[in-house]
């Protein structure tokens, strides 16, 4: 993207960045009215702040850009990384007004973990917010896992060119239809026919474990988002461990487990096409490094005697390692139980089931399951032409909705993303062993941070120096826009500083 | 006489140097969150103290009660009243406008407890309120009022401008 | 309403709900692995 950039690239820009703004604003309208159902006066009034504030930047921008030119590639790779961060930091006003807040950055910290369904957060004193901050959080994470920009797509934009490509910009790349219209509204019916069917459900659950009704179906709304979403926030700090209820926990593992398939699985099931589901590559993938990963993780725990039976160590290993590899980071084990009881074993495959992560196109991250795929796949074409005679055509195939040939070019794609990722989990590492922390921990941390799972083993709390606290956020923000967008948004401020200069020289 | 006298001393000073080492011996350690996750394997099946306010959401169950007690920033520990132990009144649960009652327990803590499937709690064996709740403040700020008249009438300002002039299209 | 709005509402309706009871049972079945993985386990100790 060597190219002068022009006024009205600005303008493209400033005003789609502005209609995501508006959407945010008028999101924090829910929290507000939410305030005042439950009679919390000062949250709402933090809340009609907030959404006031939110709205007027929103507008602004919107009024000052305003153009009728569709945005282009470039374009949308940029209004896709710098919505994220207009929205990261408007969201932490909240946050920052409440006073549970060390910092602005935590803020902007726990703002970007939510959007990025991270779910790693340093707010302080979760256990005494409001309904009101308690319902943003959540719908944070859910309105990040259907990707901010959809949600500006399907109330503010009509259907144009440009709007699909600010999708592609936020990493969800499967062509479903060619209107983007209809893919947006398609993925938000699925998602709000499940927001029903699981609050519903695990309000019923709560209700039977002991929870007041008028609470119940809040906690199956907030514990529902951060599933669904792959997010991982609950509303209190033990996280699932506050209900003490496997029917919850199983309930959620089976939402953040569904949450974690690929948008174009869903349609392809829900169209009719229900054989996918044991064809995909993806969902192949996910099964065979989950079930061998959870006996690799058993044997850790056997042979350190963890759990006295059967039944504990499927309720807290199994949960825990779906919970990684589906990149939620809900957890029901105190978060230094990685350290003091797993141990070393156990926590290095629950990191990698972490960096695997979960489908492509859904509220995941990660390697993405297809890339895993592709990557062993193409490993196993090569063997095979090695192993063949020198004339023999030989070609791979992997099934995703369609059956797919296995190109150089398709494996090396999925390669260069893997290394980007490892790339961020090992700097974060580094950067956290420089700060004192020990290999493991600062390895689990960091991965859990760049495949935006969320489960922390103790090293993320508002204490942790600055840097990692920085260097964690752009791992969550890069892992989730998959580098792209980002390289996009880093290349295209540079080349306007130098097309400002070129142009002040020909003046 | 003296005899008697020396007799008491001693009595005395045995009482006074038994005592302590008795009442320390039969006292359980008032314990932590952190304290007890941190150092699980050497607090399993040991009898604790454990004090916090109680979380929102009492839980009554068949074979007891779950309470969540606060003990600090972010730190929480489940604890299980079973049937059988005397459960006092809890007047405040905690909420955004109440102040939860703070509640002394002691009971046996578990790193793995069996009975719950793996999870790390305390089973009470007696429970005590300390210090009832109470209403919260959360007062309104004015301030607060003033900047949220002030940004809402920028805000109308502006969404008037936009939604008055007739979309430009690119004039330059 | 028209009967064959009615219709397509309906097969609409059962589609979706097929859909989510294949994906469901098949997530239901990972996790009965998990547990049968974990059974195992400690059948083995």
């Amino acid at each position: 993207m060597i190219r002068r950039v022009w006024r009205e690239d600005f303008r493209i820009i400033g005003y789609y960045t502005g209609l995501v703004t508006i959407g945010v604003g008028l999101l924090m309208l829910v929290p507000m009215v939410t305030s005042f159902v439950f009679r919390e006066w000062a949250s709402a009034l933090d809340f009609a702040i907030s959404a006031a504030l939110t709205l007027l930047v929103g507008y602004v921008l919107a009024l000052v850009s305003r153009t009728k030119s569709t945005p282009g590639l470039t374009h949308a790779m940029v209004i896709a990384a710098g919505s994220w961060l207009v929205a990261m930091v408007l969201s932490g006003v909240p946050y920052v007004l409440s006073g549970h807040m060390k910092s602005f950055l935590d803020a902007c910290f726990d703002t970007l973990s939510g959007y990025t369904t991270t779910g790693m957060f340093l707010l302080q004193d979760l256990d005494h917010i409001s309904q009101g901050l308690n319902m943003w959080r959540h719908l944070l994470t859910y309105v990040g896992g259907q990707g901010i920009v959809v949600l500006a797509l399907t109330f503010l934009i009509g259907s144009t060119g440009g709007a699909f490509k600010i999708m592609v910009g936020e990493g969800k790349e499967e062509k479903l239809e060619p209107n983007v219209r209809h893919i947006a509204v398609l993925i938000w019916r699925i998602s709000l026919i499940y927001l029903g069917v699981g609050t519903v459900a695990l309000g019923l659950i709560a209700i039977a474990n002991g929870i007041k009704p008028s609470l119940a179906f809040f906690h199956g709304a907030y514990v529902f988002m951060s599933a669904w979403s792959t997010g991982g926030f609950a509303p209190y700090s033990q996280n699932m461990l506050y209900y003490h209820s496997s029917a919850m926990e199983i309930a959620s593992m089976v939402f953040f487990i569904l949450g974690s398939f690929n948008f174009a699985l869903h349609y392809a099931i829900w169209s009719g096409n229900r054989k996918e589901i044991l064809r995909n590559v993806e969902i192949v993938s996910f099964t065979i490094t989950l079930l061998t990963t959870f006996s690799l993780v058993c044997l850790a725990l056997m042979q350190r005697g963890v759990y006295p039976n059967a039944v504990a160590l499927f309720r807290r290993g199994f949960f825990q390692l779906v919970s990684g590899h589906t990149t939620t980071g809900q957890s029901n084990i105190y978060a230094r139980t990685f350290v003091r009881e797993w141990g070393p074993l156990g926590m290095l495959v629950t990191t990698i089931v972490m960096a695997i992560g979960a489908s492509a196109a859904s509220t995941g991250g990660g390697f993405k399951g297809l890339r895993m795929g592709i990557i062993v796949k193409g490993i196993a074409t090569d063997i095979r032409k090695l192993l063949s005679p020198e004339r023999a055509v030989v070609t791979g195939h992997y099934h995703h909705l369609y059956d797919h040939i296995l190109t150089d070019g398709v494996v090396k794609s999925a390669a260069v993303i893997v290394v980007l990722y490892v790339l961020i989990y090992v700097v974060g590492a580094v950067v956290g062993m420089a700060c004192g922390y020990p290999m493991a921990d600062a390895l689990f941390d960091s991965v859990s941070a760049g495949s935006n799972t969320g489960l922390s083993c103790g090293v993320t709390q508002a204490g942790m120096p600055t840097l990692l606290k920085i260097v964690y956020m752009l791992e969550m923000w890069m892992g989730r826009l998959e580098f792209l967008s980002v390289f996009t948004l880093f290349g295209f401020i540079a080349t306007s500083f130098r097309s400002m200069r070129l142009r002040k020289v020909a003046a | 006489m003296k005899r008697l006298f020396v007799v008491l001393t001693v009595m005395a000073l045995a009482v006074l140097i038994v005592a302590p080492v008795c009442a320390s011996a039969g006292q359980p350690p008032l314990l932590s969150t952190t304290e007890l996750v941190e150092n699980s394997y050497k607090w399993d099946g040991q009898t604790v103290w454990f004090k916090g306010e109680v979380l929102q959401d009492l839980m009554v169950r068949e074979d007891g009660t779950w309470m969540n007690l606060s003990d600090g920033n972010n730190t929480a520990m489940g604890v299980f009243v079973p049937k059988g132990v005397a459960m006092p009144a809890i007047s405040h649960m905690e909420d955004y406008r109440t102040v939860g009652d703070v509640v002394l327990i002691t009971g046996v803590f578990h790193r793995v407890c069996v009975q719950h499937e793996g999870e790390t709690d305390i089973h009470a064996v007696t429970v005590t309120v300390l210090t009832p709740g109470s209403i919260k403040a959360n007062p309104i700020h004015l301030d607060r009022v003033v900047w949220f008249v002030v940004l809402s009438g920028l805000l109308g300002l502006v969404m008037w401008l936009y939604y008055r002039k007739p979309a430009r299209g690119t004039e330059h | 309403m028209e009967e064959r709005t009615r219709t397509k509402r309906m097969t609409s309706f059962r589609r979706d709900l097929l859909g989510m009871l294949t994906e469901v049972a098949f997530v239901g079945s990972l996790i009965g692995l998990g547990f049968l993985i974990s059974w195992l386990f400690f059948m083995g100790r």
